[in-house]
C-alpha cells in the first residue's frame, strides 16, 4: 500500500530517481571512458533520450492520453535557445532580417535555455486547452498534427529558423556530466508526479475518465498541468540536443526522433518511469547494433535523422513485437523501487489518522420535476424526489423505466431538459467533477473501478479530492478496514473478486459521499449469501456518518430489506412511492414488475393481494 | 477566370486523389477500429513495384497494375502478420502496431532499394496537356480525375448493388449485427484490407503521374497524413464522408497555394492542420465519435 | 434440438450465468423469464457465440457449437433477434431483409421469402425503400423479426422483442409470435412481459441472479403469483 502525499511523492520521487540515474550515469560515463569523443556523444545523446522520452511519459504514462507531437515541443526548444544563444556575428549572416533584433541578441547558454523553455511551456498552455478535450484517435491527430504544423513553421519561417538548412553555430556546450544532471532533474520531476496526488488522480482518469470526474477529479485541469510539466521536459531534451549538436534541422525534431522515443516509450512501458530508462537503454543498444550491423563498424557520432535501413527496421519491429506481445511494455505499471523496496524493507511513514468526523450530515437531496428526453423519447418524465439525512431510500422499476438515467441525472453525469436538483437548497453544480465536491458520490451498474490502481490507491483518489474540498475526512486505511478491504489494499482493483470490486466501489464513493451515496444495481450478479452482506455493509455505510443512500436494483427482496421507503418508477414516471409493506402490496408495482398485460388479466388478483395459486387462464 | 478554373481542376485532382485514400482508410477503419498509419506504406509498395517493373522495362500498363495489385496483396498481408494479433486490443495499440509496420517497411525498402529518391519513368500523356474552349489543363489532372471517378462509381456499385457490398456496408455500420444476420467476419476484414489496400494502389499510379515518378521510401507519409486530415474534415467512420473531405481539402489545398501571398505559401499544410484541429475542438464528438457512422 | 449443459459466463469478474442447463425440443415455443440483469440475454450471446463462456456447452441439432464463430452459428440455422432490434439504420429495410438472406444458396426462394414478408408485414412493404433508421420502434422490432426468419432459421431466439413499445404494439408483437409457433417454428423467447409470455408459451424457465431459478408450464410456475414469487425472490404476505 502506497500513500499518496505530496512529501511521500517528492521523497519517492527522488529516490527513484537517483536509483535510475546511478546505472545510467556508470553505463554512459564507462562507455564515453572506453569509446573517446564518439563514444561521449553517443553517450550524450543517450541521456538526452531518457530526458525526452521521461518528459513524454510524465503526459501520456499518467493521462492515457496519446500524443505523437511532443517532438514539436523539442523543436520549439531547440530552435529558441539556438536562436537565443547562437552568437550574432553568425546569427547575422543567416537571419538578419529576424524581427524584434533576434539577429543581435547575445544571451550565455543557461538564461537562453531558461528563456526557450519559458517558451516551450508558453506554447504547451495554448495546445493543451486542444489536448485535454481529447482522447483516443482524435489526440493521436491532433498531436500529429502538431509535429506537422511546427515543422512546416520552422521550414518555412526562414526570417527566424533558417528554413530548411542547418542552423549552425551553436555553443556545443553540453558534457556528460551536465545532461545527466539535467537527466536526474527530469525524472525526478516525472517520478515525483507519478507517485503525487495529481499523478494519482490523473491515472484514475486514465483508467476510466467518467469514474473519476464523479469522485470529483477535475480530468481537463489536471491533463493540462501534465501535458505542460511533460512539454517542458520534451523541450528539454530539444534544448540540449540543441547544444549538442551545434548545427540543427528542423528535420532533425520530425519524425526520425518521433519514431525512435515512440519505440523507447512503448518498449519500456509507457506508465513507468523506470521503463522509459530501460526503453531507451535497450533501443539504443538495439540501434547501435544494427546500424553496424547495416552499416560496417562505423559510428559517426549522433545522428538521428539518417538512420540507416537496418536500425530503423529493428525500431519498427520492436514497436510491433512490444504491442502484440505486451502492449503495456516491459515494466508494464512497476517501478525499480519496488524490486528494490523488498529488500530495503523501508517502513511506510503513514501520516497520521486524521480524526474521521463523526458529525452526521443533516443535507437533503431534492429533485424537482425532472425530464429527460433521448431521440424525442421522454426516459424520465416529470419525476420528483427526495432523500432526507440519513435515509436509505429504494428505486425500483422495471428493465426500461429510466431508473439509471434518472441516477445519472441525481448525480450530474448528465444534465435535465427541464428540472432541477439540489442538495440543502443548492442548484447541483454544472460541472461533473463539483459535484462529488458537494458531497454527493455514486456508484455505476457495470462497476467502473481504476482498474490498474490498487485497492488503497482506488479510495485515495476520493479522500484527496476530499480533502481540498471538506473537513469531514476518513482516512483511506479506516475505509478499508470498514469495507473488509484492509487485506487486499495492495493489489490491483481490476483482479478482485466481484464482491470485492462492488464493496470497493462503495468505498470509494463513500470517502467524498459525504452526505449522498448513490448505488446503481449494487447487486446485479450476485447470489442471496453475497447480496446479504453487501446489505450489511451499506447499512454500515449509513451509520458511519449519516449518509443519505439511494438504492438503485432490481432485487426487490434485496430493497425491501434495505430500504425504509421505496420509489416506483415505470416508463419516466414515480407510480408509486411508500414503506415495503405498502410498496409490495400495490398491484401497480406488480404490473410494473411482471407485464402491463399480466395486471389486466390479474387486476382482481393483484389488488386482493391473495398469496395462493392463481386458476391457469389458457390462451393457446 | 481561366486561372481560377484551372486551379479547380487542379484542386479537384489533388482532392479526388486524396479523396480515394481517403476512402481506403476509412473502409478499414469501420470494419475494423484501426486508423492504419502505414496505409501510406502500402503507396510506397505500389509506386515501389511499378520502380522493379520499369527496370524490368514492362510497359507502363503492366507496371500500374502490379503496383496496384502489390499494393492489395500488401495491405492483405499486413492485416494478417501485424493487425490480427492486434485486433481486440485497443484502439492506441493498433493504432501504435501500425507506426511500427509503416517505420518496418520504410526501413525494407531502405535496406533493398535505397534511402535516397529514385524516378519512375512516366509515359508521355502524363506531361501533355488539354486545351478546352481556351483553358489549358494538364492531361494527368483530368486523367486523375476520370480514374478516381470511375473508382469511386466502381466503388459505389460494388457497394449498392451487391450482396458483399450490403455486407460490408452492414458490417461498417455494426459489425455484430453483420455477423449476426451470418456475415463472416474474417473474409469481411480481409476484403476490407484488400479493397484498402486497391485504393492505395490506385492512388500510388496516381501520385506517380503527378510528381513525375519520384519513389522514396518515406514517400508515403505526406498522402496518408492527408488522408488523415481528410477523413477528419469528412466526419471518421463516414465512407462517403470521407470522400467528401478528400475533395474539399484538395481544392482548400490547391486554393492556399495559389493565392496565398508568396512568403506563406509554405505555410499551406500548417494552415490546414491547424483548420482541423479547430474542426476537432469544436465538434470533438460530431466529427470523431459514432454519430457520424450513421452519415455512410 | 437445442441443448444448454452448465453453462457459466463472466464479465470480468461479474459472473452473469452460473451452471445453467435448458433444452429446446423442436417444434416447441419456450420462455426465458427473470428480472433484469439475471443473465438472460447472456445466455442467449453466449449460445451465439457473442459471449465466450467460461465454462459449459451448447449443442444445436446434436453437434457441440460451443466456441464456435457467430456467423457460423447462424449459418447453420440458429438466429438471434438480439434486444434492442439492432437493425442496420443506414440500410434500406429491404436491403436489411437481403442481407440476412444473402446466406442462403436457394436465391430464389430467398426472393421469395422476401416478397412474402413484405406482405406479411404491410409496415415493411411500405417502406422497403426507406432507412431503416427511420422505422418507429414498433415498425423496427418487426423488420427485426422478418430478418431473421429471411435465414429460414431452424431454431428462432428473441431477445426481448416487446422492450419498449407501447401496449398496441405489444399485442402486435405478441400475435406475431403466436402465428410463427403456429407455423411450426421453434422458438425461444426471452421477454419482460413474463406473464403474458408464459401463458403463450409451451413451458419457462425462469432466471435470477445467473441461476435458473424455476422451470415448467405456467402451472407449474404457480401462475402470476408463484412468478411474482420466484422472479422477485421474495414471498408476499
Amino acid at each position: 500500500m502506497t500513500s499518496r502525499t505530496w512529501s511521500a511523492a517528492l521523497r519517492s520521487g527522488a529516490i527513484r530517481a537517483l536509483l535510475l540515474a546511478i546505472p545510467v550515469a556508470v553505463l554512459t560515463v564507462g562507455w564515453a571512458a572506453a569509446r573517446g569523443a564518439s563514444g561521449e556523444r553517443l553517450a550524450i545523446a543517450t541521456v538526452i533520450s531518457v530526458v525526452l522520452v521521461a518528459g513524454i511519459g510524465i503526459f501520456v504514462g499518467n493521462s492515457g492520453v496519446e500524443s505523437f507531437g511532443h517532438i514539436a515541443f523539442a523543436a520549439i526548444g531547440a530552435y529558441s535557445v539556438a536562436i537565443l544563444a547562437t552568437p550574432p556575428e553568425i546569427k547575422r549572416t543567416r537571419i538578419s532580417e529576424a524581427p524584434l533584433g533576434l539577429a543581435d541578441i547575445r544571451l550565455d547558454v543557461l538564461p537562453a535555455a531558461l528563456v526557450a523553455l519559458a517558451v516551450v511551456a508558453i506554447a504547451a498552455v495554448v495546445i493543451g486547452f486542444v489536448v485535454m478535450r481529447m482522447s483516443g484517435i482524435s489526440s493521436t491527430i491532433v498531436t500529429l498534427a502538431l509535429l506537422v504544423v511546427v515543422n512546416g513553421v520552422i521550414n518555412n519561417w526562414t526570417a527566424v529558423t533558417g528554413g530548411a538548412e542547418a542552423f549552425y553555430g551553436v555553443p556545443t556546450v553540453v558534457t556528460l556530466p551536465s545532461a545527466l544532471g539535467v537527466m536526474l532533474l527530469v525524472l525526478f520531476v516525472a517520478s515525483a508526479f507519478k507517485s503525487s496526488p495529481w499523478g494519482l488522480m490523473l491515472q484514475a482518469s486514465r483508467e476510466d475518465e467518467l469514474a473519476a470526474s464523479t469522485m470529483g477529479v477535475n480530468v481537463r485541469l489536471l491533463r493540462l498541468i501534465a501535458f505542460v510539466i511533460s512539454a517542458v521536459g520534451a523541450g528539454a531534451g530539444g534544448v540540449l540536443l540543441a547544444l549538442l549538436l551545434g548545427a540543427i534541422t528542423p528535420n532533425d525534431f520530425f519524425l526520425t526522433l518521433t519514431f525512435i522515443t515512440i519505440a523507447m516509450l512503448v518498449l519500456g512501458g509507457k506508465r513507468s518511469t523506470t521503463g522509459a530508462v530501460l526503453g531507451v537503454i535497450v533501443v539504443t543498444i538495439g540501434n547501435e547494433i544494427f546500424r553496424w550491423l547495416g552499416d560496417g563498424p562505423m559510428i559517426s557520432g549522433f545522428q538521428l535523422p539518417a538512420l540507416p535501413g537496418f536500425s530503423t527496421l529493428f525500431l519498427g519491429v520492436v514497436i510491433i513485437v512490444v504491442m502484440i506481445w505486451r502492449s503495456a511494455g516491459i515494466m508494464g505499471d512497476r517501478e525499480i523501487d519496488d524490486f528494490t523496496k523488498r529488500w530495503l524493507r523501508k517502513a511506510q511513514v503513514r501520516p497520521t489518522a486524521l480524526p474521521g468526523s463523526t458529525a452526521r450530515s443533516t443535507a437533503r437531496l431534492n429533485a424537482e420535476n425532472l425530464v429527460k428526453h433521448f431521440d424525442g423519447v421522454a426516459a424520465v418524465d416529470g419525476v420528483s424526489l427526495e432523500v432526507g439525512p440519513g435515509e436509505i431510500v429504494g428505486l425500483i422499476g422495471p428493465n426500461g423505466a429510466g431508473k439509471t438515467t434518472l441516477l445519472n441525472l441525481l448525480s450530474g453525469v448528465l444534465q435535465a431538459d427541464s428540472g432541477t436538483v439540489s442538495i440543502n437548497g443548492e442548484l447541483l453544480p454544472r460541472k461533473l467533477h463539483r459535484v462529488a465536491r458537494t458531497g454527493l458520490a455514486r456508484t455505476f451498474q457495470n462497476i467502473r473501478l481504476f482498474g490498474e490502481l490498487d485497492v488503497s490507491e482506488n479510495v485515495q483518489v476520493t479522500t484527496i479530492v476530499a480533502s481540498s474540498s471538506h473537513d469531514h475526512l476518513m482516512h483511506p486505511q479506516d475505509l478499508l478496514t470498514t469495507f473488509h478491504l484492509e487485506s487486499q489494499a495492495g493489489r490491483k482493483a481490476g483482479v478482485l473478486a466481484y464482491g470485492d470490486q462492488r464493496r470497493l466501489e462503495i468505498a470509494r464513493a463513500a470517502a467524498i459521499g459525504r452526505h449522498f451515496v448513490l448505488l446503481d444495481e449494487p447487486v446485479a450478479g450476485m447470489n442471496e449469501v453475497e447480496s446479504l452482506e453487501l446489505r450489511e455493509t451499506i447499512r454500515e455505510l449509513n451509520g458511519l456518518r449519516g449518509a443519505g443512500i439511494l438504492v438503485v436494483d432490481h432485487d426487490l427482496s434485496f430493497i425491501l430489506g434495505l430500504c425504509q421507503r421505496i420509489y416506483v418508477l415505470d416508463a419516466g414516471r414515480i407510480i408509486a412511492v411508500g414503506t415495503p409493506a405498502e410498496i409490495v402490496s400495490n398491484p401497480a408495482v406488480i404490473e410494473a414488475y411482471i407485464g402491463a398485460s399480466a395486471a389486466q388479466h390479474e387486476q382482481p388478483d393483484a389488488t386482493r393481494g391473495t398469496e395462493e395459486p392463481q386458476p391457469d387462464e389458457d390462451h393457446s | 477566370m481561366n486561372e481560377f478554373i484551372q486551379q479547380m481542376v487542379n484542386g479537384l485532382s489533388l482532392g479526388s486523389t486524396y479523396a480515394l485514400l481517403a476512402l481506403g482508410l476509412a473502409i478499414v477503419f469501420t470494419i475494423f477500429g484501426l486508423v492504419n498509419f502505414a496505409y501510406g506504406e502500402l503507396i510506397t509498395i505500389g509506386a515501389y513495384t511499378m520502380f522493379a517493373c520499369s527496370s524490368l522495362g514492362l510497359p507502363w500498363i503492366v507496371q500500374a497494375l502490379a503496383g496496384i495489385l502489390a499494393a492489395a496483396l500488401a495491405s492483405i498481408l499486413m492485416e494478417l502478420i501485424a493487425f490480427r494479433p492486434v485486433r481486440h486490443a485497443d484502439g492506441t495499440t493498433m493504432l501504435i502496431t501500425s507506426f511500427g509496420v509503416a517505420i518496418a517497411i520504410q526501413a525494407v525498402l531502405t535496406i533493398v532499394v535505397s534511402a535516397r529518391a529514385r524516378t519512375v519513368p512516366q509515359p508521355s500523356w502524363t506531361v501533355a496537356t488539354l486545351s478546352v474552349g481556351g483553358i489549358t489543363l494538364p492531361a494527368y489532372q483530368v486523367v486523375t480525375v476520370l480514374v478516381t471517378a470511375i473508382a469511386l462509381l466502381a466503388m459505389v456499385l460494388i457497394l449498392k448493388r451487391t450482396n458483399f457490398g450490403l455486407a460490408m456496408r452492414g458490417a461498417a455500420e455494426n459489425f455484430q449485427t453483420a455477423r449476426l444476420l451470418g456475415v463472416r467476419a474474417n473474409r469481411m476484414v480481409a476484403s476490407a484490407f484488400l479493397i484498402s489496400g486497391l485504393l492505395a494502389g490506385i492512388g500510388a499510379v496516381l501520385i506517380l503521374a503527378r510528381t513525375g515518378g519520384a519513389v522514396e521510401p518515406t514517400m508515403g507519409l505526406a498522402p496518408v497524413l492527408k488522408a488523415f486530415v481528410a477523413i477528419v474534415i469528412g466526419g471518421i467512420g463516414s465512407l462517403s464522408g470521407a470522400v467528401v473531405g478528400g475533395l474539399v481539402l484538395g481544392v482548400a489545398e490547391v486554393m492556399l497555394r495559389a493565392y496565398l501571398p508568396g512568403q506563406v505559401t509554405g505555410l499551406t499544410d500548417g494552415i490546414l492542420f491547424a483548420l482541423v484541429v479547430i474542426v476537432i475542438v469544436a465538434r470533438p464528438e460530431g466529427v470523431m465519435g459514432l454519430k457520424a457512422r450513421l452519415r455512410t | 434440438m437445442l441443448q444448454i449443459d452448465s453453462l457459466h459466463v463472466s464479465y470480468g469478474a461479474i459472473r452473469a450465468v452460473r451452471s445453467v442447463s435448458l433444452t429446446v425440443e423442436e417444434g416447441e415455443f419456450v420462455v426465458l423469464l427473470g428480472p433484469n440483469g439475471a443473465g438472460k440475454s447472456s445466455t442467449l450471446a453466449a449460445v451465439m457465440g457473442l459471449l465466450k463462456p467460461s465454462s459449459g456447452t451448447v449443442a444445436f441439432l446434436g453437434r457441440e457449437i460451443t466456441g464456435q464463430q457467430t456467423e457460423a452459428i447462424v449459418r447453420s440455422g440458429l438466429v438471434l433477434t438480439p434486444e434492442g432490434r439492432r437493425i442496420l439504420a443506414t440500410l434500406t429495410v429491404r436491403e436489411n431483409l437481403l442481407l440476412a438472406g444473402a446466406i442462403r444458396p436457394d436465391r430464389k426462394a430467398m426472393h421469395a421469402d422476401l416478397e412474402r414478408l413484405l406482405e406479411r408485414f404491410p409496415v415493411l412493404g411500405r417502406r422497403t425503400g426507406s432507412a431503416a433508421g427511420t422505422l418507429s420502434g414498433g415498425e423496427a422490432q418487426q423488420l427485426a423479426i422478418a430478418r431473421s426468419l429471411m435465414a429460414r432459421p431452424k431454431l428462432l431466439l428473441l431477445d426481448e422483442p416487446t422492450l419498449g413499445l407501447a401496449p398496441m404494439v405489444v399485442d402486435q408483437i405478441f400475435e406475431i409470435v403466436a402465428e410463427l409457433v403456429a407455423e411450426g417454428l421453434t422458438i425461444l423467447m426471452v421477454e419482460q412481459n413474463a406473464v403474458r409470455a408464459i401463458e403463450a408459451a409451451d413451458r419457462g424457465y425462469v432466471m435470477r441472479s445467473g441461476e435458473i431459478v424455476a422451470s415448467g408450464s405456467a402451472a407449474d410456475l404457480g401462475g402470476a403469483q408463484g412468478l411474482v414469487t420466484s422472479y422477485l425472490g421474495v414471498n408476499r404476505e
